[in-house]
């Protein structure tokens, strides 16, 4: 059972997943385009279902109340390293700027990562007792 | 009282001081399966090899071998081979003091799992039938760290249940 606190994480979380899952759909969909060329759109693909899988597992073990902890931790490396990737490698690897929305979620995703580990140091410590 | 102590107390200090320290490796892959040790110290050897191939030309000349984009392929090697030598301490750190090793293991296998991924997508264009068995090779090189990966995680899950029966 997750607590009060655990529960507007999960909120905002699953909020900032539908943001970007509607942005990329956009994308995808050419409603609009990116300012710079994407250098690699298999890479957006690939990210897009990893997050998709993570939500997908996150929401499926809660339903369940089954432990969840580890997946949450899973998640929140698999993001720190794709932030890592994205400032040290792929330039415009969030390659939506021209969206208002995307400059926002942009700007939030250190904040939403905190989140996620924090979430993730919680939930184990839970679980662990 | 006696400061002299008897031979038993003797005996017993220096078996207390010859003692492993839970902090230690060799103490926490004692308590753990010889199966689980085995796979310990093959994701070491793993993490090592490609620690030491990355700072050769070894993998470039993987990369020319398959036909593949050298150049997006040598950027990415950096910020692998950092992430590589992060997860080679988290692990090895958590395995010593005996916290956050199923964590360690779970982050290593999600981001592995991610990289092996981006790298398929990355040159699945480029390949060509020529490429077929170097590209074997790398996908074979590329599944035993995650076997391992794999079976470290259900076996430290094994152990740690609860309620399990041994």
């Amino acid at each position: 059972m997750l607590t009060r606190l655990e529960r507007i994480i999960y909120a905002f979380l699953a909020a900032y997943v539908c943001c970007l899952l509607g942005l990329h759909a956009l994308y995808y969909a050419g409603i609009f385009t990116a300012m710079e060329r994407d250098p690699s759109a298999m890479i957006h693909a690939t990210r897009t279902t990893f997050v998709c899988i993570f939500f997908t597992l996150i929401s499926l073990q809660i339903v369940r109340r089954r432990p969840s902890g580890l997946i949450i931790v899973a998640a929140a490396s698999y993001s720190a390293a794709t932030f890592i990737e994205d400032f040290l490698v792929i330039e415009s690897s969030f390659f939506l700027p021209e969206h208002p929305m995307a400059g926002v979620l942009y700007a939030l995703r250190p904040l939403f990562l905190l989140m996620l580990v924090y979430w993730a140091v919680r939930r184990r410590s839970i679980e662990a007792t | 009282m006696s400061d002299k102590l008897s031979k038993e107390e003797l005996e017993a200090l220096r078996a207390s001081t010859e003692a492993v320290s839970p902090n230690s490796i060799a103490y926490n892959l004692h308590i753990r399966s010889k199966l689980a040790r085995g796979c310990f110290y093959g994701f070491n050897v793993c993490a090592l090899a490609f620690l030491f191939a990355s700072g050769t030309n070894v993998m470039e000349g993987w990369l020319s071998l398959v036909n593949a984009p050298p150049e997006e392929g040598v950027t990415d090697l950096r910020v692998r081979t950092l992430l590589i030598f992060v997860f080679f301490l988290w692990v090895n750190l958590a395995l010593t003091f005996d916290r956050f090793y199923i964590e360690a293991l779970a982050s290593a296998l999600s981001v592995y799992l991610y990289a092996i991924v981006t790298r398929f997508s990355q040159f699945y264009e480029h390949l060509t039938l020529d490429d077929f068995w170097p590209f074997s090779i790398f996908v074979l090189l590329r599944l035993i760290p995650l076997a391992l990966l794999i079976v470290l995680i259900k076996e430290e899950v094994h152990r740690t249940k609860p309620d399990r029966a041994d």
